[in-house]
């Protein structure tokens, strides 16, 4: 409510100056619109005067040098040319026209054009080589009129050289049409003979969009948009610029700037109709002047655009300016005058209110008293505190109704304070007791003054305060000091430069200082050792000068020198304006807690310096090692350990390590856990040490040695510690060697021992199950010759020749062996001795069919053939030496026979 | 340090070498006129922007003579020449160096130059002697060179014996054949062909010379931006070189200096005609 006649007043003033600058600014617009168009008709008048000046020019200079005998001549032949002919008299043209062409384009007249009547180009002297292109008639009206309805064409027009201010006639001789003849006006002759006639103005032409979409493809960047709108093109300034010495002043492209950004311009160009606008701009005015222009079709083409420095616009400015000034001035004087009545009469309203409110809201309980006591006024508080209505005690005897002499041996009335400060005028200060309506009895803090208007005594203000709170408050802080005082924690009190105000019995047994002689000194000045940095009280300052708490373990030295460790925690206490006052420092003995502290940390460094060498142990072990829980799972692995799996250490860690790469074994059987070495030492507690294979994570198996070892903590099985090493070498060396001992080296089967090994096997095995098997003695024939003629190294190709092809024709169950330099058995388990003899024979006669030419490439392949003796090992009961005999003899025999040739022992 | 550090890039980059943020200097001859060059080179020079992310300027000069002067001052880092006026560069200024060949309008690498003559005079080479030979500029491939080179090959007799003008581009040759200013006159042979329609016939052709080629000045460019901008340029697809201007969008391929070997040999037996001549 109170703020509604300022605002009103505000608003009616914007009004009123909103309202008288409309009206200074719609007439400002009035007077330049009428200025626009002054210049806007000025611009008109210019331009129909160039362009019929040109005309005129344009017509005579056709009548008296263009359109001679000569050249209708050639027009005629022109016509009735064929298109080899028509090349030979358009140059015929062009010459006769060339000196006539070069004035013409002296003057700016540089676009001559001859047409055929159906509107073809013949000749374009300002681009000769542009010929050929179909009839124009479709993109240029003035050749369409100049050549269908055979007048005159005249007007501004698109094309596709150039668009321009086209003067088209038809050519007439004898009632013939020979086509047009068309002279085309460049803007640059407008623009020049527009500076003749309106000097001091800037003058371009913007072309609409639809004429300069005519342009050939290869003209076309003879034009580049117009700043002042999208629809508009104007001439490239870059060609421009070389060709003529004119081109759109810095004001120009100014006044575009300003007018692209103008609503009502941008409008009124889309319309297409002639228009005029003002700008003001750098403290100047000018006026932009658009004079539409169509073309032959009465279509929209373009605007000559003049630009015109307009002084008067800024006269008609500051005309307007000045007396809105003096309006303003005006309007803002009885402004101030109205204001400051409003802000005077609120200013009262509002002290008025101010005093209302603090009495209102005031803690303190205030009356009023006239002279015979009665209460004129009394505020809210008052009441509360009494337990009376306001309207309780207005007009009635306040001391009658609350002031109570109970504690003060009861005295009258007459002797009352108050009422004796009422009667005299004299102030009191004091302590009363009061009793409210409920009955009861409080003790008051009192304030009384006497009221004084005009320089009698009116009465007296009484200003009271309820001290009960106060009082119980002080109690409260007597029994907390005697708290602190028996605190066991040491507490010290400072102010904010540190001097002691207050220690508590502990501060003095923990220091040695009893509290008379610490108060007054600082803590620094007692107790410090000069062990700590001196950063630490930095930053114990830093942080308690900011307000908070700081808590920290310090060193201090005790009255006697004896040194002792203390935790002290820092607050510190502001005032009710958030200033700090006081630290209160709490301090705690912690020497002997220190000390333990200390032991622990001694003792905790052994033990990372020993886990630090066991580290470097394991990780420096060339062997693999690695270490599970209970559950089997991984909780250590040395690098070795995961450089032989593959595996990274988190792949590893908190796995468990069977799964990982023990799962099967080398051969790919699956691997039981419970068959698992480790797990059986992590079941037993028994330490193990065996051959077994990992697997890698590639896949790979590989052999290790084992050592599993298990942790024993408080007599329970806790893990295993597992240390391996890779034997794969060791057992593909073991391997290698077993393969030696039982090989023929040279041909790669069984040696004579092995053979002899298989051969006992086998014949337990033919006693076991009763089956039929049967023994080949084969020996080559005459194989000392073939060493003899061909040298060992044949003897030993031949050698393997028969191996290779004997191979190729066994079983898998057959065991093939060398027995001597030329001598061989092959032990055919589940074969009787027919069976044995018809696959001996078949062997026999493919040896003797193959011939050996491994080893002499350059010379004929070496025929041999073998002898083969047979015996059977079919009752079971004879031993290997026996069947070795038996076949032997039969070899024997085939030897004996002539060779190459089987013989079985049936025996 | 700072200094040192200043004379390192100096010594790296070579004292001619712009500054990223200066604009390369293109020269072009003014084929047909000053117009066509703004409006034939300007997208090139835009695309030639976009690749160096530096603006490139035209620096106009009205000959041969002053481009070639200019180039080996330093003032050109980018031309765009026809043979004749590389090998005569090359020859006096080492640090030329093609980058780029602009294919003809039939595709092809090469390009002819042409004597030609106005049909209606019914001239024929061998009464070009003693009448006057339309000419476009002393170093112009297609001036003096080669009309000397045909002349003496078909029509036995050199330049020497005839009347020569000096007209400055090839539009004016043409445009002064078919107007009767000369008897003949020495031109491309495309622009012989835009007037052809005029009348304007081919006398005597020469072989395909290298076309015309973006020439670089090596001592203002270094390696690293000659072979930016031919990637680039090269990059370019023919929906954009299309748009380029008429003797430009036809296509691109890498030029070398032996490339003109042939020119070199044709302007060893020629003895071409200095600007001064009549």
């Amino acid at each position: 409510m109170r703020f509604r006649a300022p605002l009103l007043f505000a608003l009616v003033a914007l009004l009123a100056a909103a309202g008288i600058g409309y009206y200074f600014h719609a007439n400002f617009r009035s007077q330049a619109r009428h200025v626009a168009r002054q210049n806007l008709v000025a611009l008109d008048v210019a331009y129909r005067a160039s362009v019929s000046m040109y005309r005129l020019d344009v017509e005579t200079r056709l009548k008296n040098q263009i359109l001679r005998e000569e050249i209708l001549d050639l027009l005629e032949r022109a016509n009735a040319a064929d298109a080899n002919q028509l090349p030979l008299i358009r140059g015929l043209l062009y010459r006769a026209l060339r000196t006539e062409y070069r004035d013409m384009a002296q003057a700016g007249l540089w676009q001559l054009h001859f047409h055929f009547p159906d509107g073809r180009s013949l000749l374009r002297f300002h681009s000769p080589g542009h010929w050929g292109d179909a009839s124009l008639f479709d993109i240029r009206p003035s050749i369409r009129i100049a050549n269908t309805e055979l007048r005159p064409a005249n007007g501004f027009e698109g094309g596709r050289v150039l668009p321009g201010f086209r003067n088209v006639y038809p050519i007439l001789r004898a009632g013939g049409h020979l086509g047009s003849v068309e002279v085309s006006l460049p803007f640059e002759l407008i623009h020049q003979s527009l500076l003749d006639l309106l000097p001091r103005g800037d003058y371009t032409l913007l072309l609409h969009r639809d004429t300069v979409d005519l342009v050939f493809e290869d003209q076309r960047d003879k034009f580049s948009p117009a700043e002042v709108h999208p629809d508009y093109f104007k001439e490239n300034p870059e060609i421009s610029h070389v060709n003529r010495a004119f081109a759109l002043s810095e004001t120009g492209h100014l006044l575009n700037a300003v007018l692209r950004q103008q609503a009502a311009t941008q409008r009124d160009l889309a319309t297409g109709d002639s228009f005029a606008t003002h700008v003001l701009s750098g403290g100047r005015g000018y006026i932009a002047s658009f004079h539409a222009i169509q073309d032959l079709q009465g279509k929209h083409a373009a605007y000559v655009v003049g630009y015109n420095e307009a002084p008067v616009l800024i006269g008609i400015r500051d005309t307007m300016l000045r007396e809105a000034a003096i309006v303003f001035i005006l309007l803002g004087a009885l402004a101030l005058s109205g204001w400051t009545l409003i802000r005077h009469r609120q200013r009262l309203a509002d002290e008025k209110n101010r005093l209302q409110t603090i009495t209102e809201t005031m803690s303190d309980g205030l009356y009023v008293i006239d002279t015979h006591g009665a209460t004129v006024f009394v505020n809210h508080a008052a009441c509360e505190l009494t337990g009376y209505a306001k309207e309780d005690l207005l007009g009635r005897i306040a001391h009658d109704l609350f002031h109570n002499h109970a504690h003060n041996e009861d005295q009258p009335a007459t002797q009352c304070p108050i009422i004796r400060a009422a009667q005299t005028g004299d102030d009191f200060h004091g302590e009363e007791w009061f009793i409210s309506q409920s009955g009861r009895s409080f003790p008051v803090e009192v304030s009384c003054r006497a009221l004084v208007e005009h320089g009698s005594i009116v009465g007296t203000v009484i200003l009271f305060r309820d001290i009960s709170a106060a009082r119980a408050t002080l109690e409260r802080l007597r029994l907390q000091g005697a708290a602190l005082d028996a605190a066991a924690n040491a507490i010290v009190i400072t102010d904010v430069e540190a001097n002691i105000e207050w220690t508590n019995p502990a501060f003095s047994e923990l220091s040695g200082y009893p509290a008379h002689e610490a108060l007054g000194s600082k803590p620094k000045e007692l107790v410090r050792s000069g062990l700590q940095p001196i950063e630490l009280y930095q930053n114990m300052w830093q942080t308690i000068l900011s307000g908070k708490s700081w808590q920290g373990e310090l060193i201090n030295r005790k009255k006697n020198g004896e040194l002792y460790d203390e935790a002290m925690t820092i607050t510190p206490v502001r005032d009710i304006q958030g200033q700090i006052r006081h630290f209160i420092a709490i301090k705690q003995d912690i020497t002997q807690r220190k000390r333990e502290e200390a032991a622990a940390a001694r003792a905790q460094a052994e033990i990372e310096r020993l886990a630090a060498r066991n580290q470097l142990l394991l990780n420096s072990a060339g062997d693999g090692i690695y270490g599970t829980d209970a559950n089997g799972l991984c909780t250590f692995i040395n690098p070795a350990a995961l450089s032989l799996l593959g595996y990274a250490r988190e792949e590893v860690i908190g796995g468990d390590s069977h799964a990982l790469f023990h799962h099967h074994h080398a051969d790919g059987r699956l691997y039981p856990h419970a068959e698992c070495p480790i797990h059986l030492t992590q079941s037993d507690g028994q330490y193990r040490n065996v051959e077994d294979a990992f697997i890698r994570k590639n896949g790979e198996p590989f052999d290790v040695n084992l050592s599993v070892t298990p942790i024993i903590e408080a007599e329970r099985n806790a893990g295993v510690v597992v240390v391996f090493q890779d034997i794969t070498s060791r057992k593909r060396m073991q391997a290698e060697l077993q393969r030696l001992a039982t090989t023929d080296t040279l041909t790669g089967i069984a040696n004579r021992r092995q053979f002899m090994r298989q051969l006992d096997l086998e014949l337990e095995r033919v006693r076991r199950y009763g089956k039929p098997a049967a023994l080949l003695m084969l020996d080559l024939d005459h194989f000392k010759q073939v060493n003899d003629q061909y040298g060992h190294a044949a003897g030993d190709a031949v050698l393997r020749h028969f191996v290779d092809l004997t191979q190729r024709r066994l079983r898998r169950v057959d065991i093939f062996g060398r027995i001597g330099g030329e001598e061989f058995c092959i032990l055919l388990p589940g074969t009787d001795i027919d069976g044995a003899r018809d696959f001996a024979e078949m062997l026999c006669r493919q040896v003797a069919v193959s011939a050996c030419d491994a080893a002499r490439a350059a010379s004929p392949a070496i025929h041999y053939t073998v002898s083969i003796g047979v015996a059977s090992c079919g009752d079971g009961q004879r031993d290997a030496d026996a069947i070795l005999a038996q076949a032997d003899h039969a070899l024997y025999q085939a030897k004996t026979d002539g060779r190459n040739r089987v013989v079985a022992n049936t025996a | 340090m700072i200094a040192v550090f200043r004379l390192f890039l100096l010594i790296l980059i070579g004292p001619g070498v712009p500054h990223a943020a200066e604009s390369l200097r293109f020269a072009s001859m003014e084929l047909e006129s000053r117009e066509v060059v703004i409006r034939e080179f300007s997208p090139l020079l835009k695309w030639m922007e976009k690749g160096l992310g530096r603006p490139i300027h035209i620096a106009y000069h009205e000959n041969y003579d002053d481009i070639l002067d200019a180039f080996a001052k330093r003032q050109i880092d980018l031309a765009y020449l026809g043979p004749l006026p590389y090998v005569l560069l090359r020859d006096r200024y080492p640090a030329a160096e093609p980058m780029i060949r602009f294919n003809e309008a039939d595709g092809g690498a090469g390009y002819r130059c042409v004597l030609a003559a106005f049909r209606g005079d019914a001239i024929r080479l061998a009464g070009l002697r003693n009448r006057t030979i339309g000419l476009t500029q002393p170093l112009s491939t297609c001036g003096p060179l080669s009309v000397d080179a045909l002349l003496r090959k078909q029509a036995g007799f050199g330049l020497e014996q005839t009347r020569q003008r000096l007209l400055g581009n090839h539009q004016n040759v043409a445009q002064a054949i078919v107007g009767g200013e000369v008897a003949a006159g020495g031109l491309k042979e495309s622009i012989a062909k835009k007037y052809a329609g005029l009348g304007l016939e081919v006398l005597a052709s020469t072989a395909s010379l290298p076309g015309f080629a973006l020439i670089v000045n090596r001592a203002t460019l270094n390696d690293a931006q000659v072979a930016s901008l031919r990637r680039h340029l090269l990059a370019a697809p023919p929906s954009v070189y299309r748009l380029w201007g008429a003797p430009l969008r036809h296509g691109m391929q890498s030029a070398a200096d032996a490339d003109y070997d042939g020119v070199r040999a044709l302007a060893d037996k020629s003895r071409p005609v200095g600007a001064g001549s009549p």
